[in-house]
């Protein structure tokens, strides 16, 4: 016979741990979110590393605007993506990801520059690090929809709103396509 | 393989394969002598303690003549495939060894090895405790090495014999460095148990993976992915590659799994054998083994054609040829 006192004690017991795994689940995701974004930081990081190796692949030409090569480095000198919201992140990556396409294309259009070896591995670089970033960004998109959810859904809603999160934005980073660095 | 290229291979190849057959029958020969010089003295003396035992203990004698004659078929038998085993992997040998000559020089047919035991482990893709397979063959389509075998993996059930595994395993060089394990299987628990149950129960992971969830709807609803690091699992499962594996599960269907690790993509194809010549007691037909022995060279190189790993633009750290 199960007296009141056991069962109000075991639907404390049951709710407690319903409780205990809704926030251990929230916990997960915002951590997942949190290693999704250093993930994402590390091969942009990456990517600010390879371009001054090809502004000084095109410093060896003469013909070569130099004002492309200052716009770039403007944008590199900026404060570290850590220190930047989303957006504004996005809006410097996009622009460091638009400077890199344009050199490259000038590089390519110069059929000494584009032969040099160390342009060839440096093309090679470049297109593995647009390809992990492209991965780390859907890492990252797929760890914001999770976090997202558990934000607006029961029970862990409570967890959210007790301490004042809120929805974060995906990101919308350009990513470098393998075809444009024209590597045959 | 064109008509023009097999009608080549087939002149080229077809005194070697004649000579082989000569063989053959020579050694069928062999056996049969051998065979009659075991069975007919055993007879002799299964007959004699035959009819000592019905002189001797009457009608229960009849009872036990069965059982040494039963005795007697089961050991010629054994004995018969023991003997044959080998020699039929010798002629598997010969006539890969043929066809590699004219084909595909440099390559490896070994028809009594199979894959290591590391290779398979680490793919991940077969039982536990598999045992060895066969057939094995090594070679390299464009910028691709890569290594196949056959498996036959069953396990015995009290009522039936349950066969796990029965297929090839291929293994390709990856076109990209990859320090985790990235598996990738038939969607089976979000078909059978639905959605949101089989979503929660793969949630659960995959011997220590974790489930990885792909934003194609068409790629989640036919395969499911772990992944010992996500962001790696989707550096590796690009929307393109996506899109090949979709188009390889089209082709074999469910009988389909990959395995990305170590530098490797492991692909396991149920129901397709590797072997290019099977029954010692059969003439070699050259135009068969051809067939059979060119068969999971076909699927190799249209894997990896499937897949474009000879697409060769990220900057990879070379490593010694491990096949």
């Amino acid at each position: 016979m199960i007296t009141p006192i056991a069962l109000i004690a075991l639907i404390i017991l049951l709710l407690a741990l319903l409780i205990g795994a809704s926030y251990n689940g929230f916990v997960h995701r915002k951590n997942a979110l949190q290693y999704a974004y250093q993930g994402l930081e590390v091969q942009l990081q990456k990517r600010h590393e390879l371009v001054p190796q090809l502004a000084e692949i095109v410093q060896a030409s003469a013909q070569f605007e130099f004002k492309l090569i200052a716009g770039t480095n403007k944008w590199l000198s900026g404060d570290s993506p850590k220190a930047l919201g989303s957006p504004a992140l996005q809006e410097r990556e996009n622009k460091i990801a638009r400077s890199i396409l344009q050199l490259t294309r000038e590089i390519n259009r110069d059929a000494g520059l584009r032969q040099q070896k160390s342009f060839v591995h440096l093309q090679q670089s470049i297109t593995e690090v647009e390809a992990q970033i492209s991965a780390a960004r859907r890492a990252y998109n797929a760890a914001a929809m999770e976090y997202n959810n558990a934000i607006e859904m029961f029970p862990t809603v409570v967890f959210a709103t007790l301490s004042g999160m809120k929805r974060v934005d995906t990101m919308d980073i350009m990513v470098i396509e393998p075809e444009y660095m024209s590597l045959e | 393989m064109n008509l023009n290229e097999k009608i080549k291979i087939l002149k080229a190849s077809g005194p070697q394969l004649k000579a082989l057959e000569e063989q053959r029958l020579a050694l069928v020969r062999i056996q049969r002598k051998k065979l009659l010089f075991i069975m007919v003295p055993g007879v002799s003396i299964i007959l004699c303690i035959v009819l000592l035992a019905i002189s001797m203990i009457g009608v229960t004698g009849i009872a036990a003549s069965f059982i040494g004659l039963g005795l007697l078929a089961a050991g010629t038998s054994y004995y018969m495939a023991e003997v044959q085993l080998p020699l039929q992997q010798k002629l598997q040998q010969s006539i890969g060894n043929i066809f590699v000559q004219h084909l595909y020089p440099g390559w490896e047919f070994k028809a009594d090895r199979s894959l290591t035991h590391e290779e398979v482990v680490s793919s991940g893709l077969l039982p536990d405790g598999y045992h060895p397979g066969n057939n094995l063959m090594r070679g390299r389509h464009g910028e691709t090495n890569f290594a196949f075998c056959h498996f036959e993996e069953a396990v015995d059930n009290e009522d039936n014999n349950q066969t796990l595994f029965n297929g090839l395993l291929l293994l390709f060089d990856f076109h990209k460095s990859i320090k985790g394990k990235t598996l990738v299987f038939p969607d089976q628990a979000q078909k059978n148990m639905g959605s949101w149950l089989g979503k929660k129960i793969q949630e659960f992971g995959w011997k220590g993976l974790e489930l990885v969830y792909l934003e194609d709807p068409i790629f989640e609803k036919e395969f499911v992915a772990y992944g010992s690091d996500q962001i790696e699992a989707r550096y590796v499962l690009t929307p393109n590659m996506m899109t090949n594996l979709l188009k390889l599960r089209a082709r074999f269907g469910e009988n389909i799994s990959f395995s990305f690790t170590n530098d490797k993509v492991a692909v396991a194809i149920k129901h397709v054998s590797s072997a290019p010549f099977t029954n010692m007691d059969a003439p070699i037909n050259p135009e068969a083994a051809l067939w059979h022995f060119h068969q999971p060279i076909a699927l190799a190189t249209e894997v990896i054609d499937t897949l474009q790993l000879n697409t060769r633009i990220w900057a990879r750290e070379e490593k010694p040829d491990q096949f």
